[in-house]
C-alpha cells in the first residue's frame, strides 16, 4: 500500500520540461500586453489565439524581456544620434579639406598674379630709370 | 503684359553696366580663348573679393610673423579683385593689336588715365600702365604688356601702391624676372632692380 502510494506520488511529482511551443505564446502575450506596440490597422488578439492550457509567463522571463526592450529603446536613439554626429563630422572635415585646398589654390594664383604685375611694373621702372640716367 | 519681357531684357542688358558701376576699376576682359589655343603657356587668373580674402587668410597663416606675408596682406588689403591673362607663344606674331582693341577702348572711358607707356624698339616690348582715378584715390590699375612672343594683361581692382607692388617681385619663392638697368630680363637672375 505504501509502495503504491509512493509510486503514484512520484508519477505526480516527476520533473517535466516545458512544452515545445511555450515560448511563442509567451512572446505573443507580452507583445499584446504592451500598449505601445498595439497596431491600429491590425489589432492583434493574442490572448484569444493563445491556447487555454498555456500558463502565464513566469515573472523572471517577463522581466528579462522587458529589460531587454528597455535597453534596446534606450540605446537605439543614442546610437542613431552618434551616427548622425559622426556623419556631420565627416562632412565638415571634407568641407574643411576642400576649403583649405581652395585657399591654397587662391594663394598660389594671387602670388602668381602679383609676380606678373610686379615684373611688368619693374620693366617700366627700368625703362624710366634708363631714360633718366642714360649713362647707367 | 507685353512690357514685362522688354523690362526683363532691359534689366539683363543693364547688369554688366551695373556691375561696372559697382567696381569702376574693373575691365571687362575679352574672350581670349583663340589666343589660349595658340599659346604654349597661358595664365588665366580671376580673383574676386572672396578668393582674395581666402588667399589672404592662408598667407597670414603660413606667414608666422613673416614680413613678406605682412607686405602682401598690406598690399592686397584695399583690393577687390585681380584679373590676369598672359599668353606666351613659341614664335612672334601670334597675336595682333586687334586682340586688345576691345580692352583699349574701355581704357578710353572717363576716369582712366595712361600714366606711363614704354616702348623698347630693340626688344619690341611695349608696356602701358593705366590708372583709374576717382578724385584723389586710385580704384583700378590696368597693365598691358605686349612683347613679341608674349601678351600680358593685368587688371587690379581697388587701391594699390605700384611702388610696393614692384618691391614684391622675387618674394615667396616666385621666380624673379631680373630687370637690369640695361633692359635685359633674365629669368632667375637677381639683376639690378630699378627703384
Amino acid at each position: 500500500m505504501s509502495d503504491e502510494f509512493e509510486r503514484a506520488l512520484q508519477r505526480a511529482l516527476r520533473p517535466q520540461g516545458p512544452a515545445r511551443d511555450l515560448c511563442g505564446p509567451i512572446v505573443v502575450r507580452l507583445d499584446a500586453d504592451a500598449p505601445a506596440e498595439v497596431s491600429v490597422d491590425a489589432p492583434a488578439d493574442p490572448p484569444a489565439a493563445m491556447p487555454a492550457d498555456v500558463p502565464a509567463p513566469a515573472p523572471v522571463v517577463r522581466a528579462t524581456l522587458l529589460r531587454r526592450r528597455v535597453v534596446r529603446t534606450r540605446w537605439l536613439p543614442a546610437a542613431l544620434a552618434a551616427c548622425l554626429v559622426a556623419g556631420i563630422a565627416i562632412v565638415q572635415m571634407r568641407q574643411h579639406a576642400l576649403d583649405v585646398a581652395r585657399a591654397n589654390h587662391a594663394r598660389a594664383q594671387l602670388l602668381q598674379a602679383l609676380s606678373i604685375a610686379s615684373s611688368n611694373v619693374n620693366i617700366v621702372r627700368a625703362a624710366v630709370a634708363r631714360e633718366e640716367n642714360p649713362d647707367t | 503684359m507685353r512690357l514685362r519681357p522688354i523690362t526683363l531684357a532691359c534689366a539683363l542688358l543693364a547688369l554688366p553696366a551695373l556691375a561696372a558701376a559697382a567696381d569702376p576699376g574693373r575691365l571687362q576682359l575679352p574672350d581670349f580663348s583663340a589666343l589660349s589655343k595658340k599659346a604654349t603657356q597661358s595664365v588665366d587668373i580671376s580673383l574676386g573679393p572672396s578668393l582674395l580674402q581666402l588667399a589672404s587668410g592662408v598667407i597670414s597663416d603660413d606667414g608666422n610673423g613673416d614680413t613678406n606675408a605682412a607686405a602682401v596682406n598690406d598690399l592686397i588689403k584695399g583690393l577687390k579683385g585681380i584679373y590676369v591673362r598672359s599668353y606666351t607663344f613659341d614664335r612672334p606674331g601670334e597675336y595682333s593689336k586687334a586682340d586688345v582693341k576691345a580692352l583699349q577702348s574701355q581704357l578710353l572711358a572717363p576716369g582712366w588715365i595712361s600714366v606711363i607707356s614704354t616702348h623698347d624698339l630693340k626688344q619690341g616690348n611695349d608696356v602701358n600702365i593705366y590708372l583709374r582715378r576717382d578724385g584723389d584715390h586710385t580704384d583700378g590699375v590696368a597693365i598691358i604688356a605686349a612683347q613679341p612672343r608674349q601678351l600680358t594683361i593685368v587688371n587690379i581692382v581697388g587701391a594699390i601702391d605700384l611702388a610696393r607692388l614692384a618691391r614684391l617681385q622675387g618674394q615667396f619663392g616666385v621666380p624673379r624676372v631680373g630687370i637690369t638697368v640695361d633692359g635685359q630680363a633674365r629669368d632667375g637672375a637677381p639683376g639690378t632692380r630699378a627703384h
